[in-house]
């Protein structure tokens, strides 16, 4: 092979970095710079780099140290979530109780309907305590809400008559609190098709020591 | 080398998630009364067309990272609104005349009533983050009220101290005294602080946000650097009186290169224009710094920093998202990075 048919590879284009950072963004900068590289772009960009770099890491440090100080004070974001947290589980639980609570009170009802063949709408019905869990069972015809608010709970509480502002207005005599287990109680209630709309209100007692342990407030609407 | 181009997704991502924030944020606009001494108020920066990139990085930042656009859009929402409670405020302390093309909403209204609208606006910006908890939860919740909580420190402190600069004429000012400013007036509201939150949503609070903060940063600087360059030389779109900058006294990249390069009687020059109150300097003097900025290539120079910076944000970019697979939110979020030396 004669040595003037060796291939041979063609010379590169360039033998130098290339530094023209005028093309690195969009045809804006090359339209109004013209390209040329120049030290000076090269320059001029290292510098802004470095100290972009510079001011970052300092103020990265100065965050962390920050965070430190915070941290060490105990008032960082840890017991901040705690707090929420623990604010968040109380809601979910008590979400979780008066959901249960509602569910059951349609059963009962439900039951209680069928039962007595009532065909009238019960609008709704609650229930709060302390510790007690106060299930209510009701039958009206009318819509009626319930709400059973107890500051202290034994086997021995109960309820007499649930009385109306208006005297004229005859008291709900219908109702029984009844001890289920431990703090579980079961409020029935069953309103006469003739009862007047109203509020009506009775003080939850002990029968023992006679002392008020609570209230049961029923609304009854048109 | 090949020149980084700004994918032509950037602008319909930008109107596509845009638009939901727009519309997401006017259910947080009150509509009852005082209407015409607050709400309506309230309601107009809101709703002229801004460029929505804040929110739209937020949103993108939280996709690119697994997370659903419900996710993000309270936050999102959030930011707009802060951002816009913001503007009012410092059109206010700037003495601005317009905004997005029409009077600033103290030269509409006078400046007690618009203050208070831009009270009552950052005030509302709180409210889709109290809503994130029923979305997110509350630890993550608690940790994006944290950011916020830092963002608006940081953004505090360096419009004061832009504002500082400006009352006590302090010409004594290097490049990275302004990138420290920038980092802090701008940086964390339009890039850091919804990168971070984006990135927080998509990884439920499970990410070093360090190099969010560089990537955020970087871009934010290259962002302001360019606006400030489009105050001088922006087209009618621009939105905002040209050479206002210089006008103000606004600390700028320009500015500083002037001081440094200019003559001792130029010094003095431009020390007796920047102590003089703003109503008071002549068409005629700010032409002359403006003169100034060209003959001492400052435009050039300004331009060139932003370039690098903006070089940077791509390499940090890469550390931040490489390991994401690729998508739609991933390529706008890069191609945001060119988009700063296109936007108008």
């Amino acid at each position: 092979m004669n040595s003037d048919d060796r291939v041979k590879k063609d010379d590169p284009p360039r033998d130098t970095p290339y530094r023209d950072f005028s093309n690195l963004f969009t045809s804006f900068t090359r339209n109004n710079f013209g390209g040329d590289a120049t030290s000076a772009w090269a320059d001029n960009v290292d510098h802004g780099v470095k100290l972009g770099y510079r001011v970052i890491e300092e103020h990265i440090a100065q965050g962390r140290r920050v965070a430190q100080d915070v941290n060490n004070r105990n008032y960082g974001a840890e017991s901040m979530n705690n707090d929420i947290r623990e604010f968040a589980e109380r809601t979910q639980q008590y979400v979780s109780d008066v959901s249960g609570l509602y569910m059951k009170t349609l059963q009962s009802l439900s039951n209680n309907m069928s039962a007595n063949g009532f065909a009238g709408a019960v609008n709704g019905s609650g229930a709060r305590s302390t510790d007690a869990q106060v299930n209510v069972v009701m039958a009206s015809k009318q819509p009626l809400e319930v709400s059973v608010e107890l500051q202290d709970s034994g086997e021995d509480l109960t309820v007499d008559y649930l009385h109306a502002k208006d005297p004229n207005k005859a008291p709900l005599r219908d109702v029984k609190l009844e001890h289920v287990e431990g703090k579980t109680f079961k409020f029935h209630i069953t309103v006469p098709d003739d009862q007047p709309a109203g509020q009506y209100r009775g003080v939850v007692y002990s029968a023992k020591s006679d002392k008020a342990c609570g209230t049961v407030t029923a609304t009854l609407n048109d | 080398m090949i020149a980084a181009e700004t994918p032509s997704l950037v602008p319909e991502v930008l109107k596509e998630y845009g638009g939901i924030a727009q519309a997401a944020l006017k259910d947080y606009l009150p509509s009852g009364e005082p209407r015409e001494y607050l709400y309506d108020i309230v309601a107009d920066y809101p709703q002229r067309s801004g460029k929505m990139m804040r929110s739209s990085l937020c949103i993108a930042t939280a996709r690119a990272f697994g997370a659903s656009l419900e996710d993000a859009i309270g936050s999102a929402v959030s930011i707009e609104l802060l951002h816009n409670a913001l503007l009012i405020h410092d059109d206010i302390e700037d003495e601005s005349e317009e905004r997005r093309g029409s009077p600033t909403l103290h030269k509409l209204h006078g400046i007690p009533l618009a203050l208070n609208a831009g009270d009552t606006l950052s005030l509302i910006s709180l409210r889709p983050l109290l809503d994130n908890l029923k979305v997110l939860g509350s630890q993550l919740s608690m940790s994006i009220l944290e950011e916020s909580q830092r963002m608006a420190i940081e953004t505090a402190e360096g419009q004061a101290m832009e504002l500082g600069w400006r009352r006590d004429n302090v010409l004594e000012l290097g490049y990275e005294d302004y990138l420290v400013m920038v980092l802090k007036k701008t940086c964390w509201l339009a890039t850091i602080y919804p990168i971070r939150i984006g990135a927080m949503i998509g990884t439920r609070d499970r990410i070093e946000l360090d190099n969010l903060i560089r990537f955020g940063f970087f871009l934010g600087a290259a962002f302001q650097i360019q606006d400030d360059l489009l105050n001088l030389v922006g087209d009618d779109r621009y939105g905002k009186e040209l050479d206002g900058d210089i006008r103000e006294g606004k600390r700028t990249i320009m500015l500083l290169h002037v001081l440094e390069h200019a003559t001792e009687d130029e010094r003095q020059e431009l020390h007796e224009l920047l102590a003089t109150d703003r109503e008071l300097r002549s068409d005629e003097q700010v032409a002359s710094v403006r003169e100034m900025m060209d003959r001492y290539g400052s435009i050039d120079y300004a331009r060139q920093l932003a370039h690098g910076l903006a070089g940077a944000a791509l390499h940090e970019y890469s550390l931040v998202f490489s390991h994401l697979p690729d998508s739609r939110d991933k390529q706008f979020i890069q191609g945001l990075v060119t988009w700063v030396f296109e936007r108008t």
